[in-house]
């Protein structure tokens, strides 16, 4: 009864929610039921309800996999990286560009840092490939600061991969990882500065004492997708800078179950792996969630 | 006196080395682009070595003029426009509206709502089914399909729920007492407040619409609904088809597009945003500005 | 308690809704027929009896990214609009595309696939009406006019064919002469004739003229090759053919050809070029628009090319930017004497095309079949109409109008969009060569070097194990290795490192049972034997 009222009293808000729990059974919940492929064999020709049922064998297929293990490590390797170098740097652009005093300065070093963000991997590839191979820009740029004597093509090197991946990476979506962090601190009440300046805080002080403290739910939330993504990859960067000399070390579990589908045509694969992938993220989700949650007075930054 | 010396010079250093190593990081970002730049307007003679290049060799359009041969670009051009405008901003307050209610601890069913978020961020069904649903509404070689199907993320709603928690109570209350609707607080208070969110979200989603090319592939087979990336994608994936084509006879020769075509597609696509974004960035920095004055 | 009963619910609907689709798409045309429009006629093509009046829509599917010209736009397919009183409409997408039209229950009239191993294809019959049928049904002329060899390489194992290819080259084409070559080892005429026409052909002779072009011409790289990719380019089939690796032990059993010890040797040779430094690392990733580069500024001495054709507008670049061409001359070749069994497009063809069970229209969809498979419908597609494209000259061979050359010179893409001569290539094929009058181009000279050299791989085409089948997945595996293995033993930095690579891709081998996919490859060989005679 008392619910009931309540219900009723806040039921502008309830209407609210609405539309938004509407869309997502329609769009969401719907078609989750393509999850049941996992457990079928389901090829080309079939529909959801003629393929046969084939309980786990999906997943015993691929833990059995050896180069499904390798693109496991490689996954994790890259993407640990990602998320020390992407997570953190972003964060300190950000406070650095918040910093700049002149305007247009400002605002130039934000729009030129945007701008890779906007280029297809497929294109972009193919320069990164001549701008690493043994006569291209990257080496001759090293060979006239004096870093270098004599070029090598970098890209057959597997063990230099992981960087490549990353820090080509890095420097796509730097600038752009810089967006939400900049719209959180324009929202910082500049007195707060205005008062430390007042006490002799030094500007140190003043970004590890309130740039960053009220920017804390932001970098939660970046850090809890981060964390949640460990498994994802980015198939695009993959398929163009792979070759079958850097291979043992490109291969990411998306690009793995991307080429199974294309050569075997098992769409069930595919599904198994994502379903794993899934579970796997939402715990890492709830850990990171339940950490982070001492950092933002003990509630939650994602529910 | 001594005091009031030492923060100057520290703060004077920090803006110097704070100043130094944003002009490398720019220079980091820009030479690489510029290379591309200039790559786009060079004959393709020059781009063979992938050397460093900082001026266009035998400058020429010929890249540009290929890309703008086809006639239906201008019209794709518009369809992008069309869809990132309409997309993004009906997805901005579609968005805004369920996060402010669903910001505020007091609704009831909030976990359970927020739980059924979490879990479209993980969860999905794949392409298929998602092509079923998308036929049985009727959307398939629609124009809708761009927007619909787009209308809500729970990643940004959290972006959005996040921003509206930090906007004091005391503001609602008083709206309150003087007998405001929800919808009333929601678009008097709490929608100029967050305008640097807002323009986040246009931003995220309106540079998402933009790129987006995938939905044209699954869902749209009518020409005059391609968007410019669909039609880039088309030039881009030629120069692939002609090594496919090596498998087959002899007499199939596609002309391959060569890389100047494909970095010409690239700043094309650029361009457009490089000059709606400084309306959008106007917004953060109306933010911090309007903050100041108003304390 | 609550989330559970709404998803229940969800699955439930949905469940429902997909039970739906996939019962609409049986026996969707059994009230079709043709019997006010034409009587069947086994000697005439049915589109030329076929009276019906109302212009009929054909969706025609793709199944790869692929950027078909708008039709009916061109001379050629105004033709086939006019002829056969059809609209086609081009879909494109991929492998889940295809599925998803499938499993929806709104499938085109018509599919083309890429490859003939994919399961779409293995299960055509499930989703295609076979063209036996059809032609009983709506066009007994069809069987006068397609290619008996094809059409029974093409049959599944209920003895019905679905789907027919372009480009299908039977053993009788291979004999003819009228397909040339596709793989050369080309060099620059100043190199070669500078150098006094070094030899190739053995492994110590690849390696000393490599070490003597170096000598000579220290700004060109001495030993290119076409892009590898991911994979290992030129350097498996295309080289092993070359080097007449033979395709099946003498029995009729599967023979590993990678594992050939000629080819092996030429591989160390190869190996020996890289370490001597006439291979350099940046051939291995460039990308296509790279390479092509390259050739057009004739950057390689010597090159292996895998698909001659694709590089005809590099090389006739590279002939206008210089006094001299690349040719073609004897490259790697066997020790011992075998003959260069040089491989062409096989009896699979290259696109192959199906007419789905939902077929509006299928007697039309047929007679379309009929159209471009038959002569006329093949010299149209392949150089356009007599008196607006080309004209027989004396000889009686044909010969493009000048204007139409011209444009193809001066603007391709005008070109293309004008006449759309051989762009509407779903069934075309190479027999129609013979028709032309010759003409010189860049690539004659090379095509002329490989007569005689052809051989058919017919006995080892598409016979990988069954997709989707745990054999199928090793095999990739070793597929997978072996690219990685070869190009490992070209730039392998010592003769310990290329005999360590080389083991290991044994023991690889081993640990993927090998021996029992090689069981399976030589079942599928004996089943393609079956399908030859």
């Amino acid at each position: 009864m008392n619910t009931l009222k309540r219900l009723y009293k806040q039921r502008q808000l309830q209407l609210m929610v609405l539309p938004g729990i509407i869309f997502m059974i329609i769009f969401n919940y719907i078609p989750i039921y393509g999850i049941i492929t996992a457990f079928k064999r389901y090829t080309i020709v079939d529909s959801m309800s003629s393929a046969p049922w084939v309980g786990l064998e999906n997943f015993k297929l691929i833990v059995q996999d050896s180069f499904f293990w390798e693109s496991v490590r490689n996954t994790l390797a890259i993407s640990l990286m990602k998320l020390f170098l992407g997570f953190a740097i972003p964060i300190f652009l950000a406070i650095m560009i918040f910093e700049v005093k002149n305007m247009r300065f400002k605002k130039i070093v934000q729009t030129i840092s945007y701008i890779p963000h906007f280029f297809s991997w497929i294109v972009l590839g193919g320069m990164l490939i001549s701008w690493l191979s043994t006569d291209g820009f990257f080496n001759q740029t090293l060979m006239a600061l004096g870093l270098m004597h004599k070029g090598n093509n970098h890209l057959l090197d597997p063990s230099q991969y992981w960087w490549i991946a990353v820090l080509s990476d890095l420097w796509k979506e730097v600038g752009w990882g810089t967006i939400l962090y900049l719209a959180g601190m324009s929202r910082i009440d500049p007195t707060l500065y205005e008062a430390a300046r007042m006490d002799g805080a030094t500007k140190m002080t003043q970004i590890t004492r309130i740039t960053i403290p009220l920017l804390a739910p932001i970098i939660s939330l970046n850090l809890i997708l981060n964390v949640s993504g460990l498994l994802g990859s980015n198939l695009d960067q993959t398929l163009v800078l792979m070759n079958s000399q850097n291979q043992s070390h490109a291969e990411v579990i998306n690009s793995f179950v991307y080429r199974m589908g294309l050569t075997q045509g098992d769409f069930s694969y595919a599904t198994a792996v994502g379903l794993g992938i899934s579970i796997v993220s939402v715990i890492l989700l709830v850990i990171t969630d339940r950490i982070t949650r001492k950092l933002n007075d003990g509630h939650s930054i994602i529910v | 006196m001594e005091l009031k010396k030492k923060p100057r010079s520290e703060g004077y250093w920090f803006y110097f080395f704070n100043t130094i190593i944003l002009i490398l990081f720019s220079l980091l970002i820009v030479v690489p682009i510029w290379n591309i730049l200039v790559s786009s307007v060079s004959s393709n003679a020059g781009l063979a070595s992938g050397g460093l290049m900082l001026w266009p060799k035998d400058f020429t359009f010929q890249n540009y003029t290929k890309v703008f041969s086809d006639s239906s670009i201008p019209k794709a051009f518009g369809i992008s426009i069309l869809k990132t405008v309409i997309g993004a901003g009906t997805h901005t307050v579609f968005c805004a509206i369920v996060a402010y209610a669903l910001s505020k601890s007091r609704l009831i069913g909030r976990k359970f709502y927020t739980t059924m978020g979490v879990i479209t961020m993980y969860f999905g069904g794949g392409m298929i089914p998602t092509y079923l649903l998308i036929k049985s509404l009727g959307l398939l070689d629609t124009f809708w399909v761009y927007i619909i199907p787009a209308l809500f993320s729970y990643y940004d709603c959290v972006i959005l729920m996040n921003f509206f928690r930090e906007i004091p109570a005391s503001l609602e209350e008083s709206a309150k007492i003087d007998g405001a609707s929800e919808w009333k607080i929601f678009a008097d208070i709490y929608l100029p407040l967050t305008k640097p969110a807002l323009a986040t979200i246009i931003l995220f989603n309106g540079v998402g619409q933009w790129n987006d090319f995938m939905t044209t592939k699954l869902y749209i087979t009518k020409q005059y609904l391609y968007p410019l990336q669909m039609k880039i994608y088309e030039i881009i994936v030629q120069s692939n088809l002609s090594s496919m084509t090596q498998s087959g006879s002899t007499d199939v020769i596609f002309k391959a597009t060569t890389r100047g075509v494909q970095l010409a597609t690239i700043v094309i696509t650029t361009v457009p945003i490089l000059i709606i974004y400084p309306l959008l960035q106007k917004h953060f920095i109306a933010g911090m500005m309007e903050g100041a004055v108003k304390e | 308690m609550k989330k559970l009963i709404y998803g229940l619910a969800a699955i439930v609907a949905t469940l429902g809704l997909s039970a739906c689709g996939s019962n609409k798409d049986s026996g969707s045309n059994s009230d079709f027929s043709i019997k006010d429009r034409y009587t069947l006629n086994a000697n005439k093509p049915a589109w030329k009896l076929d009276k019906k009046k109302k212009t009929t829509d054909i969706t025609w599917y793709i199944n790869s990214d692929w950027t078909a010209l708008p039709f009916g736009k061109d001379v050629t397919t105004a033709q086939i609009k006019k002829d056969l009183n059809i609209n086609v409409k081009f879909i494109t997408g991929d492998d889940s595309k295809l599925n998803a039209m499938i499993s929806g229950g709104d499938m085109p009239d018509i599919v083309t696939l890429m490859d003939k191993t994919s399961q779409a294809a293995e299960k055509a019959n499930s989703w295609a009406s076979s063209l036996n049928d059809l032609a009983k049904k709506y066009d007994p002329y069809f069987t006068k006019v397609a290619n008996k060899d094809t059409m029974k390489w093409f049959s599944l194992s209920d003895g019905k064919t679905y789907g027919y290819p372009n480009y299908s080259n039977t053993k009788k084409d291979y004999e003819s002469g009228t397909i040339p070559v596709n793989d050369n080892f080309v060099i620059r005429e100043d190199v070669y004739d500078a150098l006094g026409k070094p030899d190739f052909t053995t492994p110590e002779g690849f390696v000393k003229s490599l070490n003597a072009i170096k000598a000579k011409y220290p700004d060109l790289t001495p030993f290119g090759f076409t892009t590898v990719g991911d994979g290992a380019g030129p350097f498996t089939d295309k080289l092993q053919d070359f080097l007449g690796v033979p395709l099946e032990k003498k029995n009729g059993s599967f023979y590993d050809r990678n594992l050939d010890p000629e080819y092996v040797s030429w591989l160390k040779a190869l190996n020996q070029a890289y370490r001597d430094k006439n291979i350099v690392d940046d051939s291995f990733t460039d990308d296509g628009a790279t390479y092509d580069q390259k050739v057009k500024q004739g950057d390689y001495a010597v090159m292996l090319v895998a698909g001659t054709s694709g590089q005809g507008g590099n090389y006739t670049d590279f002939m206008k930017n210089s006094k001299t061409r690349y040719i073609a001359i004897d490259g790697p070749s066997s020790t011992s004497g075998r003959k260069a069994t040089l491989s062409q497009t096989g009896i699979s063809g290259w696109l192959i095309n199906y007419i789905t069970k939902d077929a509006k229209d299928p007697a039309k969809v047929m007679e379309l079949f009929t159209y471009l498979i038959d002569k006329p419908g093949q010299i149209l597609t392949k150089y356009g109409i007599e008196g607006v494209t080309y004209k027989y000259n004396d000889a009686g061979k044909i010969e493009y109008l000048p204007e139409v050359k011209a444009l193809e010179k001066s603007d391709n893409d005008a070109y293309n969009k004008k006449y759309g001569i051989s762009r509407f290539n779903y069934f075309n094929n190479d027999r129609m060569n013979a028709l032309k009058a010759p003409e010189e181009s860049a690539l004659t000279q090379m095509q002329q070097w490989g007569k005689g050299k052809l051989y058919p791989h017919f006995v080892i085409e598409n016979i990988k194990p069954q997709a989707g089948t745990p054999a199928a997945r090793s095999y990739d595996q070793v597929q997978t290795k072996l690219n990685s293995t070869v190009i490992s033993l070209i730039r392998a930095k010592d003769d310990n490192g290329f005999d360590s690579t080389l083991s290991s891709y044994r023991s690889f081998l081993k640990q993927n049972k090998w021996s029992d996919i090689e069981k399976t490859l030589t079942k599928n060989m004996k089943e393609n034997r079956s399908k030859l005679n």
